[in-house]
């Protein structure tokens, strides 16, 4: 019975592989570029009064729809309502929707504040499940379960990392333009649990994360010297790296946080120095007449892009680690600067000046391939989401208030982050660790 | 016994001569339902012939986001595009919010735009009337508009369901093969701004029934090794086995009649390049 069964089963693949030899042949070259609807479904089980499969599964349709790559269906259209969020879903019935994705799970107390919760994702047109986690947590840590639920099911629809278990830091202002406070500021990338980190008694700027996401690297202007502040977010401990005149903007860390990238003005110069972090050893990479400064490291530390006049105007150029094989990128009209090497590693992000208006765009790290995603009045200071696919940057009004925005690398999804007043220079964090 | 029966019979008669009354004259009391005017589209039913003849639209149906030159682009906002005296049946616009930023729309010389034709000039008219000026607007934006839908064909930006070269003189038509690779348009959600966009070509192998039905769609198996390594490609394919799936793409729906029979094995190649530009 057995042999007979498995000579059907070749006979029919046989079959099927002597067809396909000669099957017609369709060339698919366009499609539609829309966000595909998928269905989150309010994870079943009591939960508790904090963490429960309503604000769980809220936050995680709102991360999705947020990115502009999902459409959540709304909940008043199911047809099958999820009473058992381990059981598989009727299929037709989320087809009917049009739902290409459904989402179902649990939230079930474990006792002692803490709480288990399971999501899993089905592919609603092949029938069958394509994802899913257990999560034993602390209750108060909901919000970023929901993030990181949302992090699998974007990783797992679009193959790219997720972004929503992050924060961003910023620069927040308030005040006359004459006497402008500014303090720094931190939150999630949904613009929840906002707090202050400074009082405003010194201007900051340009805040940076480190590779391990707990603490932050900003310069501090205090009797006109700028100093460089490292800030630890657990425990809220502050130290001074140290004066270091001539320098306008915080450095750089490499992807392993072991060393720093600086630009210091010296004798009417402004070169490009990397710091060992380990030895605190400095070491000149660039050496020529005129403005080099705002360095990146690319993703694996081996390049370095950097903005310089060296040729005349501000442009974009590459340059190894060590400092050798420089070579200009950018070949456009206008200025270019703020240059950040994407987590990715295919693209670098910049601010552009041309004509009266300032343009974020990105480019191949060759230089080709330039694109302009936004435009306004005032845009400058990008920063990469860490799966290399969001960009965040502020943009300044005529009136003289400053906000943030996030674009896509495809031009689309142009969206205002929220925060409590004026915001600049922003810095996205890397995925935070479990 | 006679008289109670008789008054039955009566009784009844009444009751079903009240009903048929309510049945049939009731509704003539109420008032007429409006009349709802029928949305009028003009479509074109193309016939199926050896080579496809479609007239170009005015904007393809995914336009592909260009990447710019490296001369600079001009800060100008998107010119509009001269719209068409004729009422002809336009591809719908982008919601204004959705639209990517692209400062190179009009500015940027993606469509080349042919020499103006030298034609015999007229004595410029005293424009006496501005009816008559708006008139003779709208015929010169005309004929430019119909000079450039001529040559935007042969454009590679501009290809819309076809990649034959429109020619006015013969029937419109849809080619067996051009009316199998739009099938799936509808559909298909390609990786746009995924790393490497332009690598993802997906190939799947569909059996139909002859009816259109879809009985079984895979990944071509020698695919598989990279699905299971690739997360942009697993995605990628995942979303091209999807388009096969969708209730808009199964069954197949006005393909040729001598199409269908073709389809029992079919393969389809995903070719993202045209749209990761």
């Amino acid at each position: 019975m057995r042999a007979r069964h498995f000579l059907l089963a070749f006979a029919f693949t046989l079959a099927a592989k002597t067809g396909f030899a000669q099957a017609v042949e369709a060339n698919v070259t366009q499609g539609t570029r829309s966000p595909i609807p998928i269905a989150i479904t309010t994870l079943t089980g009591a939960g508790d009064a904090t963490a429960n499969g309503a604000s769980i599964s809220s936050v995680v349709a709102a991360d999705l729809e947020r990115s502009g790559l999902f459409r959540p269906i709304a909940q008043a259209a199911f047809i099958e309502q999820i009473s058992n969020g381990d059981a598989t879903p009727r299929f037709p019935d989320w087809r009917q929707i049009n739902a290409q994705a459904v989402m179902t799970g649990t939230v079930t107390s474990i006792g002692g504040d803490r709480v288990r919760v399971t999501f899993r994702l089905w592919d609603a047109l092949g029938e069958t499940q394509i994802a899913g986690k257990e999560f034993n947590t602390y209750s108060r840590n909901w919000r970023r379960i929901a993030h990181l639920i949302a992090d699998e099911i974007y990783k797992r629809m679009t193959g790219e990392l997720g972004y929503f278990d992050t924060r961003i830091v910023y620069v927040a202002e308030s005040g006359i333009q004459t006497k402008r406070v500014k303090r720094l500021a931190i939150m999630d990338q949904d613009g929840e649990n906002h707090k202050y980190l400074t009082d405003g008694q010194q201007l900051v700027l340009t805040p940076r994360f480190s590779p391990n996401t707990q603490q932050i690297l900003y310069m501090s202007y205090a009797n006109n010297a700028p100093r460089v502040f490292l800030r630890d977010l657990q425990t809220g401990r502050e130290e001074s790296l140290g004066k270091f005149n001539g320098m306008s903007f915080a450095p750089r860390f490499n992807h392993d946080g072991s060393r720093m990238l600086m630009s210091i003005a010296q004798g009417g110069q402004t070169s490009i120095y990397e710091m060992d972090l380990r030895s605190r050893s400095m070491k000149r990479l660039t050496n020529s007449p005129g403005i080099d400064t705002s360095p990146s490291y690319s993703p694996d530390g081996r390049r370095i892009v950097f903005n310089s006049d060296r040729g005349g105007s501000q442009q974009l150029y590459v340059m190894d680690s060590s400092g050798g094989s420089v070579q200009r990128i950018s070949f456009g009209s206008g200025n270019y600067a703020t240059p950040v090497w994407s987590p990715r590693g295919d693209k670098i992000a910049f601010t552009k000046m041309s004509g009266g208006a300032f343009y974020i765009g990105i480019m191949n790290p060759d230089g080709s391939g330039e694109r302009l995603l936004t435009q306004s009045w005032l845009v400058e200071g990008p920063s990469w989401a860490p799966n290399g696919r969001v960009i965040v940057f502020n943009r300044g009004a005529p009136g003289g208030s400053t906000r943030l925005y996030s674009v896509d690398i495809t031009g689309f999804n142009l969206r205002e982050l929220v925060t409590p007043g004026d915001a600049s220079d922003p810095a996205w964090s890397p995925l935070l660790q479990m | 016994m006679f008289f109670e029966q008789r008054s039955l019979k009566l009784s009844a008669g009444l009751h079903i001569g009240l009903l048929l009354i309510a049945a049939f004259g009731l509704p003539a009391l109420l008032p007429d339902a409006p009349e709802i005017q029928p949305t009028v589209i003009t479509v074109d039913i193309l016939p199926i012939a050896e080579r496809s003849n479609v007239r170009p639209s005015d904007k393809p149906i995914q336009k592909a986001q260009k990447a710019p030159s490296k001369t600079p682009p001009k800060p100008v906002p998107p010119k509009p595009k001269p719209a068409a005296p004729k009422p002809q049946p336009k591809p719908p616009e982008p919601v204004e919010e959705e639209k990517p930023f692209d400062p190179n729309e009009g500015a940027e010389p993606q469509k080349p735009k042919p020499p103006k034709e030298v034609k015999p000039k007229t004595e410029p008219k005293q424009e006496t009337d501005e009816f008559d000026k708006l008139l003779n607007d709208l015929e010169k934006t005309a004929e430019k508009s119909e000079k450039e839908a001529k040559d935007q064909t042969t454009q590679e930006e501009n290809r819309t369901q076809s990649n034959a070269p429109f020619d006015e003189t013969l029937p419109l038509a849809l080619s067996e093969q051009d009316a199998l690779n739009s099938a799936f348009i509808p559909c298909w959600s390609p990786p746009a701004g995924a790393k490497d966009a332009a690598n993802l070509i997906v190939v799947v192998l569909a059996q139909y029934t002859p009816d259109g039905r879809l009985i079984d769609a895979k990944l071509d198996p020698k695919q598989q090794g990279r699905y299971n390594s690739d997360s942009f490609f697993r995605a990628a394919a995942d979303s091209a086995l999807r388009a096969t799936r969708m209730p808009n793409c199964n069954p197949l729906k006005n393909l040729p009649a001598s199409l269908y029979p073709k389809l029992k094995y079919t393969k389809i190649n995903f070719d993202p390049r045209v749209m990761a530009q």
